[in-house]
Parts: C-alpha cells; structure tokens; sequence
C-alpha cells in the first residue's frame, strides 16, 4: 500500500478524464436498467459519486466498465426498488401505446424493457458484450467466473431477451 | 474467437439503433459533474448505502478518504475550466497559484448549495445564476469570463471535451465491432484536433488495443512501453500489457 502512494496524485488527476471518458456509457447503462430520463442526471450523480470514492480502488488490470456497470446496476436495483411507482408509471405508459403503435417505440424502451424481463446475470453479459462490445474474457475476469460460462450465459440472455420482446408484441 | 458469435441480425438491428438514441448533452454532463464536486465537498465521509457499495474493495474506505482532498482539486479545476461559476472564476483562474483559487469557489458554491434541501439541478437546465456570489475585488469587468482566451482554455470547455469523448467513444466502438482501421481512424483525428487534450491517455489505449487487434504486435508492444512510461498509474496498464487471452 505504501508503494502506491507516489503514483496516486496522477490518478487523482485522472478522475476528470475518466469521467469524461465514461460518462455517456453509465448513462446508457442506467437507461438500460430501467431509469427514467427525467432523473438521469440525479441518478448518475449518485453513482459516479460512489465511482469516485473507491476510484483509488479501482482494479487497474481490469477494464473499467464492468467495474462501472455494477455500480449502475446496484444503484439502478435500488432505484427501482425505491421509486418502484414511478418506473410502473413509465412501463404502464409504454405498454399502453405498444398495442397502437408498435412501430413507434424506439429502440431505447423496447430494450430497456427486454432487460427488465432477464435476471442480472443476463443483463449484464447482454449489455456489456453484445451492446458495449466488450470481449468474454473481460467480463469472465470480472465477474469472477469461465469464460465459458460467460458464453452459456450470453446465449441464454439472447434467447430469454428475444422472448421477452416476443411477448411484448403479442 | 467469440465462442458466443455475434448477435443476430435482429438482435444487432436493434442494438444498434438503440445505441444510436443515446445522445447526452453537454449540459447534462456539466451539471452531473457540478453534482459529483458538490457532493464530495458536502459530505466527504459519508457514504450513501446502496447496492452498489457492494463493488467496493473494503479496503477502500481509509483510501478514498485520504485523497478526497486532492480529487477534489481536480475536479474543481475541471468544472472551472468548463466554465461553470465562470464569472468568479473568470478572474482568479489567472492568478500565480491556480490550484488554490478553485477550492475557494466551489467550496462557495457548496455552501450555497447546501443551504437548499436537497435538490440537485435539474436534468439539461441552465446552471443557475450566482447571485449571492460577491464580486471580485479588482477588474471584474476587464476579461469577459467564458472567453476561451487561450489554446489551453479551448482545450478545456465543455464542448470541446464533448467532441473529444465522442471521437474516442466513435474510435471504441469501431474497435468493438472489429473494425481496427476505423478505431485507428479516430485515434489519428483525436491526435490531430487535440494534440494535447484531456483524453490522450484514453486514445492511446485505444490505438494500442486496435493496433493488437490488427495484428501489429510490434507497434504495440513499443506503445504499450511508451504508455506505461508515460502513465505509470493508468487504470488502463492491464488492458493494454495482457495479450491475448
């Protein structure tokens, strides 16, 4: 711990950068899981708030955004937990206007309404390899499990997404 | 060399047009940092309980408090440089010691902030005006504050940091989907617009991973070295070092 010390000031002052290196990625994420625009920027204050405090933490042999999509994910369970209210107002809304106009939904609601069909694990392999891009092994080495069941795990998030939209349309 | 392959077609479809209706302001990301600074100077040892502690090490608490102070240098320099609180700051930005005229400010901004409950701006609103601000004790109306008098200051405003991020998200994203020479694309406009921008560390973690993908490990190896010597505590050491899984 001592030996870290020196090297601490240059990554203080890589927090802006990384902010502006991410930002819009936690954005898209907490969208994805369920927050309403109209409190985005509450709610991505509150997490990068979080990021900031175990910034110094921060495990840099990994990539960053599986770290960073977990603080989203756990703040964005809390935030539907809380405000549970609110996020059925929106989904009513939606399901409401799907049965009219189907073509009309954009492409934001119909997959963050997907996502909220799948279990965690699910989403987060869904969102980080199929919609970031990141590589299996990234997201192996930070959830902590094989690359293979990172493999079984995205297939198995397609399907159950693929059902869920499905179902939406029906 | 995904096992998984890639989604289907509708699957990528989709994706991609939702991937597209994500546009952020830049007053969304201005105000959401204001937030962060606020926070942090507000209540520097108090953590909010949520789920997502759980991603943090608990080895982290005696850490992060340590260097809160300095972060918070950084990030009241950052939002300066954005040109929030741009009147005070405009002047005091030129002084010999700038590192210290930034605390002094936010640190005004926080106590005025704290003052209201608990409402933090609202999503792509104008910041507010600082009334309760006094003005500077000499020349406050010889430099127009949101002036970019400088390269340096251009470098630093809201939209150029905007433009900046979006070349390097433009560049990741092309890296993402396989395509290295448009990735390398962008790390070369980045370079080209911003030889000295903010995100340089970010870019060249890019042209070092696209460089990898496209097979010339030699390059790469040489950047990683430059980078590692450069950036000796980048968050970015592992993803560049480790070869191919």
């Amino acid at each position: 711990m001592p030996g870290e010390e020196g090297t601490r000031t240059s990554l203080d002052a890589g927090f802006p950068a990384f902010f502006a290196a991410h930002f819009d990625f936690v954005c898209r994420s907490l969208l994805r899981l369920g927050v309403r625009e109209a409190d985005l920027a509450d709610v991505a204050q509150d997490v990068f708030v979080l990021v900031h405090r175990s910034f110094g933490t921060l495990d840099r042999g990994r990539h960053p955004r599986p770290w960073l999509f977990g603080f989203a994910r756990g703040y964005a369970s809390n935030y539907r937990r809380l405000g549970w209210h609110r996020a059925g107002e929106i989904l009513d809304d939606h399901r409401g206007s799907s049965q009219r106009l189907v073509d009309k939904i954009d492409a934001r609601t119909r997959v963050a309404r997907g996502l909220a069909a799948l279990d965690d694990d699910k989403v987060t392999v869904l969102v980080l390899h199929d919609m970031e891009g990141l590589a299996a092994p990234e997201i192996a080495t930070e959830l902590g499990v094989p690359v293979n069941t990172i493999y079984t795990r995205i297939r198995a998030a397609r399907a159950a997404f693929k059902a869920a939209l499905a179902e939406e349309a029906s | 060399m995904t096992n998984a392959g890639p989604p289907d077609d509708e699957l990528t479809a989709l994706f991609g047009e939702e991937r597209a209706q994500h546009v952020f302001s830049d007053q969304l990301r201005v105000s959401v940092l204001r937030g962060v600074e606020r926070a942090i100077l507000l209540a520097p040892a108090v953590i909010v309980g949520v789920g997502a502690a759980a991603a943090v090490g608990s080895a982290g608490a005696a850490a992060s408090k340590a260097w809160t102070t300095k972060v918070v240098i950084t990030i009241a320099a950052l939002s300066f440089g954005v040109g929030t609180a741009a009147g005070v700051v405009g002047t005091k930005v030129l002084t010999p010691r700038p590192r210290a005229a930034p605390i002094a400010v936010t640190s005004a901004t926080a106590v005025r902030t704290a003052e209201l409950p608990l409402a933090p701006a609202p999503p792509n609103s104008e910041p507010a005006p600082e009334p309760a601000t006094p003005p500077p004790p000499t020349a406050p109306s010889a430099r127009p504050p949101a002036t970019p008098a400088s390269a340096h200051g251009a470098e630093a405003s809201p939209s150029t940091l905007a433009r900046e991020s979006e070349i390097i998200e433009k560049g990741r994203t092309a890296l993402a989907r396989g395509r290295a020479a448009d990735a390398l694309a962008a790390v070369d406009e980045h370079k080209r617009l911003f030889p000295r921008g903010r995100l340089g560390e970010e870019r060249d973690e890019l042209a070092i991973r696209a460089l990898r993908f496209a097979g010339r490990s030699d390059e790469a190896n040489a950047r990683a070295k430059e980078f590692a010597k450069t950036y000796p505590s980048s968050i970015y050491l592992g993803t560049i070092e480790a070869p191919e899984r």
